[in-house]
C-alpha cells in the first residue's frame, strides 16, 4: 500500500466552518428523512472537514482547491474519509516496491494486467 | 552446491508463494456470465467517449475528464487535477473523485459491484468509471479507468486506460484486477437520466449528496428523475419537498411532503418540514397543525418543540 506520508498526528486548530444546509434551520434534512446519516454534530463534523482540509494540503494541494473539495464532500464521505484516509487506495498507477519476478509471471500466468496487452489475449 | 540448493530454495519459495497468491484469484462471475449470458446484445462499445492520454499518476484526472466530457461539459484532465490529485499520495482518492462529479452537476452513482451490472450499463449507453487494483492485494498498483465496452464473442472487456485510448482484457482478468478494489465502480450521470442496474437507494443517496453540497437544482432535478421511475417512495418525494423549499417553491414544497405523508402518514419529519412550507405561504393555523401533528407522533424531539417555538412566533 502506497504510504500516506503526511498522514501525521497535528494539532488542528478548531475552527467552525459553516456546513452550507439547505431551507430552514428547524427543517430536517432529506439525509436525516432517509435514517442514513449518523446523528453526529455539526460542530465534529465540521472539525472533521478542517482536518481533511489540512491533510491535502499538506498532501501537496493548494490551499484554495483545499477548500473547494472537502466542500463537495458530503458530512457522509467526511465521516468516512476521516476514519480512513490511511487506507484509502489511491489510483495512480504508481508501482512501487515491486517483485519482479513474481509479477512477471503473475502477468503471464494471466493474475495481474500491470503491462497493457501483454500478454496478448488468446 | 550451495548455489544450487539456494537457488532451487527460491524457486521453490517463489512457486509456493505463486500458488498461494494465484490460488486466491478466480473469476467466479465470468465463469457464470459465460453459462448463461445475460439478455443484451454480444458486443458493445462506446466510440464516442473520449480519450485522454494520462499524464504521470494521473489516470483520475484523464479517466474523470473522459467521462465528464462525455456527458456535456468539455473538460481537459488538467482541470481535473486540481479537484482531485493529491501530490503526496501520486493519485486520487475515490472519495474525491465522486465529489468531483457533483461541482460538474453530475451524479455520482455506485454500481452494485457485478459484472453483470457493468456490462448491461455499457449496453444502455452508459461508460463506467472503475477503480482497478492491477497488481496484488500485497503489492496492489492502483489505477483507475473508464470501461466503455465489451465483447462476448472475444471474452473481452474494453477501456479508455492510462495512455492507450482501447485496452482490452479478458473478463476473467478484469474481474481478477476489479475484484482486488473492492468491486468499486460508479456510473455518472445527468441529472435528467438513471443509471440502468441501480436501486431507487442507490440513485437516492447520490441525489441527496448534491442536495447536501448545495447543487439545490440539480438535486431538484434528479428528485423528479427518481420519482418517474419510483412514483412511491417516501425519500423522494421529501427530497423533492426540501429541494423546493430550498429553492423558495413553498407550494410545490408543500405538494411533495403531502404526497410523502400520503405514502407514510406517521413520518414526523415530514409533518415537521410542512409545517415550514404552510408557514412560509401565510398559513399559520394549518402550520401549527402540522408541527402539532409531528408532536403528538414524537412528543419529546427537541427539533419539533424548537420548530413549534419558532412557527408560533413567526412574522
Amino acid at each position: 500500500m502506497l504510504k500516506s506520508k503526511f498522514m501525521r498526528c497535528l494539532l488542528v486548530a478548531f475552527t467552525a466552518l459553516a456546513v452550507s444546509l439547505p431551507g430552514q434551520a428547524g427543517m430536517v434534512g432529506t439525509a436525516q428523512l432517509q435514517d442514513s446519516l449518523l446523528s453526529v454534530d455539526l460542530g465534529s463534523i465540521a472539525a472533521k472537514r478542517d482536518w481533511i482540509e489540512q491533510q491535502l494540503v499538506l498532501g501537496g494541494v493548494e490551499a484554495m482547491d483545499a477548500e473547494t473539495r472537502v466542500a463537495s464532500m458530503t458530512d457522509a464521505q467526511v465521516i468516512k474519509i476521516h476514519q480512513r484516509i490511511d487506507e484509502a487506495p489511491a489510483g495512480g498507477a504508481d508501482a512501487l516496491v515491486i517483485v519482479i519476478l513474481i509479477l512477471v509471471i503473475t502477468e503471464l500466468m494471466g493474475y495481474t494486467d500491470i503491462v497493457p496487452n501483454w500478454p496478448a489475449s488468446e | 552446491m550451495k548455489f544450487a540448493n539456494r537457488r532451487a530454495r527460491a524457486i521453490t519459495c517463489t512457486l509456493v508463494l505463486l500458488a498461494f497468491l494465484g490460488g486466491c484469484a478466480t473469476s467466479p462471475q465470468t465463469r457464470s456470465l459465460l453459462d448463461n449470458p445475460p439478455d443484451i446484445p454480444p458486443r458493445a462499445e462506446l466510440t464516442e467517449v473520449p480519450f485522454f492520454p494520462q499524464q504521470e499518476y494521473h489516470c483520475g484526472p484523464a479517466s474523470l475528464a473522459s467521462i465528464i466530457s462525455y456527458r456535456g461539459t468539455a473538460v481537459e484532465p488538467e482541470q481535473i487535477v486540481p479537484l482531485i490529485y493529491v501530490p503526496e499520495l501520486k493519485g486520487s482518492l475515490q472519495a474525491e473523485v465522486i465529489a468531483a462529479t457533483r461541482q460538474f452537476e453530475l451524479l455520482p452513482v455506485q454500481l452494485d459491484g457485478t459484472l453483470e451490472s457493468l456490462l448491461r450499463e455499457i449496453a444502455a449507453g452508459n461508460p463506467v468509471f472503475v477503480l482497478q487494483n492491477l497488481g496484488l492485494d500485497l503489492v496492489p498498483v492502483w489505477h483507475y479507468e473508464v470501461v466503455v465496452g465489451y465483447d462476448f464473442d472475444q471474452r473481452i472487456m474494453i477501456m479508455r486506460s492510462g495512455l492507450k485510448p482501447r485496452v482490452t482484457r479478458s473478463f476473467a482478468l478484469f474481474e481478477k484486477t476489479w475484484q482486488r478494489a473492492g468491486h468499486w465502480a460508479l456510473a455518472i450521470v445527468p441529472a435528467d437520466s438513471i443509471p440502468q442496474t441501480v436501486s431507487a437507494s442507490a440513485y437516492l443517496e447520490a441525489v441527496i449528496g448534491l442536495e447536501q453540497v448545495g447543487r439545490i437544482n440539480t438535486a431538484h432535478r434528479a428528485y423528479t428523475t427518481a420519482l418517474r421511475r419510483w412514483p412511491e417512495n417516501l425519500v423522494a418525494h421529501s427530497g423533492l419537498g426540501n429541494s423546493a423549499y430550498a429553492l423558495g417553491e413553498f407550494a410545490e414544497a408543500e405538494s411533495a411532503y403531502r404526497a410523502a405523508l400520503q405514502i407514510d402518514p406517521e413520518k414526523a419529519d415530514v409533518w415537521n418540514n410542512l409545517a415550514y412550507a404552510l408557514a412560509q405561504q401565510g398559513r399559520h393555523e394549518a402550520a401549527i397543525g402540522a408541527i402539532n401533528r409531528a408532536l403528538e407522533l414524537d412528543p419529546v424531539n427537541q427539533n419539533y418543540k424548537d420548530s413549534y417555538h419558532e412557527l408560533s412566533h413567526w412574522q
